[in-house]
C-alpha cells in the first residue's frame, strides 16, 4: 500500500539509497540499509507467528536497531506499542497483558526484571534481544520464552517485503497517562499518523539535505514527526544518545556541531538548553525549522530563541496524543509581554469545533471546549469501549451532518483574528516536561498505600519544565511512613515524570464551601519541603 | 570501600535521595550511573544542586556533561577542580 508509514523508508531507499536515514553515536544506516534490515526484522516477526493485526512492544533504549525495529514491526502488518525504558518493568508488564502483544523487543539486561514482571505468564509468542550480536549467544529466557537474537536476523531475506496492511490498520499505540489509576493505550492508524507527517514535510518544505534532531522518546507523539516527516523527504533523522539525553549541555553541543536543521521539542526541554545548556554561546546558523508543542512556551525564553536563531522559522504546534497535531501557528514575530501564544488554527486535515456543554458551537470570542474532527483523529483507546465513548462522540457538526470528534478537555477561545487561543484543563490533566500527566493516576497509586487515608496530587507551576508534582498526604490514624517510601512506592509502578518531587504530611486536607478539596490552596501553599 | 570525603557525601546523597526507589547501598564510586540508565534530568540537577550547597562552588553549566557525571568518582573529581 503507498500511504503506510514504512512506505516512506521503501520510496527513499528507492529515490537515494545511498543517503543517511539514522545518525546516532557513530553509526549511520543509508536508506537502503534501513529498508533492508527492517524487511529482514518484519519475516523474523512472521516467522514467530506475528501476524496483520497484532502488537509488538517495544522496551529498549534508543538505537538504530530500535529504529529498524519499529519500521519492521509496521511492515509485518502489527502496531508497534513503545514503552518508556526507564518504566519499571511492571509497567511493561502491565501494557503488554492490556493490548496482549504478540512480541516484545527488548535488551538482554531487561530480561531478569521482565522474567520476574511476567511471574511465568507472557502474552507474546517471542521475544528478540536487540543488542545480541552473536548468533549463537546464549539468549536468557523470559517467562519460558527463549529470546532470538538480533543476529538472527542476518538469516532472513532483505528484499522488498510486501505488507499485508492498510492504511486504517494500526500503526502504533501510545499508552497516555489514565485519571482512573491505569494507563490506557490510544490507536493510531497509519492514515492518521501521515495526514500529519506528510503536511508537517510539506509545510516546513523538508529536503533529502536536512538533518531531522529526535529528542522525543519514541513513546511520546512528537517522535513521529521526527522519524515520518524525516523519511518522507529523505532528510536523516537523528535520535539523541541515551547518554547525553538528560544533559542539556551535551544535546545542545551535539545538535550544533551535527548541524542539525530541523528541531521539534517541548517547551520545556528547549527551556533548560537556554537556562542550563549554554545554548547562547553556540552558533545556531544551521538551524532551519524551530517546532514546538506539548506545554505552553513561556514568552521570555520564546524571544530568547528567537533572538539566536533569527533565520529559523518558529511553530507552535498543538494537539493531545489522541490527535497528533490538529492545530499550529506560525510564529512570525517575537511575542511580546506575557500572554501565551495562541495555539492556532486547524491544519488542513483536521477542523476545529469550540463548543458549550450542550455541544453547541459558541460564538466568536466566547470559552468552550475544543473538540477535533478529522483524519488525525484516533480510532480509540484498547479495549476500553467506554472510555472511547466518551472521548470519541457523534456530533452535528453541520445542519445534517454528523462525525466523529474527540473531546480533548482544553478550554479555547477563538480570538478576532481566528487564531484559537488554549486557557487550561477543565480536569486534573497537567504537563509536566512535556509529559502530559493525570494527577487522579497518582492518586490511585498512593491512596493504594495502606498508611495513606487521603491523598491529593498538586501540581506547582514552573518556569523550567511547566509543573512540579506535590503530593500532599494525610496518614491513618497510628500509621507512620516516610516520604521516601512513599515515592519508592510510585516508582514500583510509575514513569519517574510522575514521581511526585515532594511529599507533604498534613493533619488534614483544606475543603472548600462544597466540601471538596481545595486543590488551588494545595498548589499555592508553599509548606516546608520534606523530600 | 576507601572514599575521600567529598566522594562518600556524593555516594550517601545519591543513595539516599536520587535512587531512593532501588536497592543500591553497594553502590561503588566507579560503578557506572550512565550506563544503566539510573540519572534522568531532574537526578542530574538535583545533584548539582546538592554539590554546590554541600561544597559551597557553583558548577558552570557547560561542566554538567556526561563524562563528569559517569560515576561517584566523576562527580567529586569535577567538585575538587571547580573548588580549586
Amino acid at each position: 500500500m503507498h500511504r503506510l508509514l514504512p512506505r516512506l523508508v521503501t520510496d527513499s531507499a528507492h529515490r537515494t539509497p545511498d543517503a543517511p536515514a539514522v545518525v546516532m553515536d557513530g553509526v549511520t544506516l543509508d536508506y537502503a540499509t534501513l529498508e533492508t534490515r527492517s524487511n529482514q526484522f518484519a519475516r523474523s516477526l512472521v516467522t514467530h507467528g506475528v501476524r496483520r493485526g497484532d502488537r509488538v512492544a517495544l522496551w529498549l533504549p534508543k538505537s538504530p536497531d530500535a529504529v529498524v525495529a519499529l519500521y519492521g514491526i509496521m511492515k509485518a502488518g502489527a502496531a508497534y506499542v513503545p514503552v518508556d525504558p526507564t518504566a519499571p518493568a511492571a509497567r511493561l508488564a502491565y501494557i503488554a497483558r492490556d493490548c496482549e502483544v504478540a512480541g516484545l523487543v527488548t535488551t538482554r539486561d531487561r530480561a531478569a526484571s521482565l522474567d520476574e514482571a511476567f511471574a511465568g505468564r507472557a502474552p507474546m509468542r517471542a521475544l528478540w534481544f536487540a543488542d545480541l550480536d552473536d548468533p549463537r549467544a546464549e539468549t536468557p529466557r523470559v517467562a519460558g520464552l527463549p529470546g532470538v537474537p538480533w543476529a538472527a536476523l542476518a538469516a532472513e531475506k532483505g528484499n522488498a517485503f510486501h505488507s499485508p496492511a492498510l492504511e486504517d490498520d494500526l500503526a502504533y499505540i501510545l499508552y497516555t497517562s489514565g485519571s482512573t489509576g491505569e494507563p490506557k493505550g490510544v490507536m493510531l492508524s497509519h492514515r492518521n499518523c501521515r495526514v500529519f507527517t506528510d503536511w508537517a514535510a510539506e509545510t516546513f518544505a523538508l529536503t533529502g539535505k536536512d538533518r531531522v534532531a529526535n529528542q522525543a522518546p519514541f513513546h511520546f507523539d512528537l517522535s513521529t514527526f521526527d522519524l515520518y516527516a524525516a523519511a518522507y523527504a529523505g532528510a536523516s533523522v537523528h535520535p539523541v544518545s541515551p547518554r547525553i539525553a538528560s544533559f542539556p549541555a551535551a544535546v545542545a553541543m551535539r545538535w550544533v556541531q551535527d548541524k542539525l536543521s530541523v528541531w521539534y521539542c517541548t517547551p520545556s526541554s528547549l527551556v533548560l538548553m537556554l537556562t542550563r545548556g549554554g545554548l547562547e554561546k553556540h552558533d545556531l546558523s544551521a538551524l532551519r525549522v524551530l517546532l514546538f508543542a506539548g506545554e505552553v512556551f513561556p514568552n521570555k525564553y520564546l524571544r530568547q530563541l528567537m533572538s539566536l536563531a533569527p533565520n529559523a522559522r518558529f511553530a507552535n504546534l498543538y494537539g493531545p496524543t489522541e490527535t497528533n497535531v490538529c492545530t499550529w501557528l506560525d510564529v512570525k514575530e517575537q511575542p511580546e509581554g506575557d500572554t501565551p501564544l495562541p495555539i492556532g488554527r486547524a491544519c488542513p486535515f483536521d477542523e476545529a469545533l469550540v463548543l458549550d456543554d450542550q455541544l453547541r458551537p459558541v460564538p466568536k470570542g466566547g470559552v468552550g471546549e475544543l473538540w477535533i474532527r478529522g483524519a488525525s483523529v484516533m480510532q480509540g483507546y484498547w479495549g476500553r469501549p467506554e472510555r472511547t465513548a466518551l472521548a470519541l462522540q457523534t456530533l452535528e457538526i453541520a445542519p445534517g451532518i454528523r462525525d466523529k470528534a474527540y473531546r480533548t478537555g482544553d478550554l479555547v477561545r477563538e480570538s478576532a483574528t481566528g487564531d484559537l487561543e488554549f486557557l487550561g484543563r477543565r480536569d486534573h490533566q497537567v504537563k509536566t516536561r512535556g509529559y502530559r500527566v493525570e494527577l487522579g493516576e497518582i492518586e490511585t497509586r498512593l491512596a493504594a498505600h495502606a498508611a495513606i487515608d487521603e491523598v491529593v496530587v498538586v501540581a506547582i507551576p514552573d518556569d523550567e519544565i511547566t509543573n512540579r508534582l506535590k503530593a500532599v498526604i494525610v496518614l491513618k490514624a497510628g500509621a507512620d511512613v516516610s516520604a521516601d517510601a512513599l515515592k519508592q512506592h510510585c516508582a514500583a509502578t510509575l514513569p519517574r515524570y510522575m514521581v511526585p518531587e515532594t511529599v507533604e504530611f498534613r493533619a488534614g486536607l483544606p475543603r472548600t464551601s462544597s466540601g471538596k478539596v481545595d486543590r488551588r490552596a494545595l498548589a499555592e501553599a508553599t509548606a516546608p519541603k520534606e523530600s | 570501600m576507601n572514599l575521600s570525603s567529598t566522594e562518600s557525601a556524593i555516594r550517601t546523597f545519591l543513595i539516599e535521595d536520587v535512587f531512593y526507589d532501588k536497592d543500591l547501598k553497594d553502590l561503588g564510586p566507579d560503578d557506572s550511573l550512565l550506563s544503566k540508565g539510573l540519572l534522568d534530568s531532574l537526578s542530574i540537577l538535583k545533584t548539582v544542586t546538592f554539590c554546590e550547597e554541600q561544597f559551597g562552588i557553583t558548577i558552570p553549566d557547560e561542566e554538567v556533561l556526561p563524562d563528569h557525571f559517569e560515576s561517584v568518582r566523576t562527580i567529586a573529581k569535577l567538585v575538587e577542580r571547580v573548588k580549586s
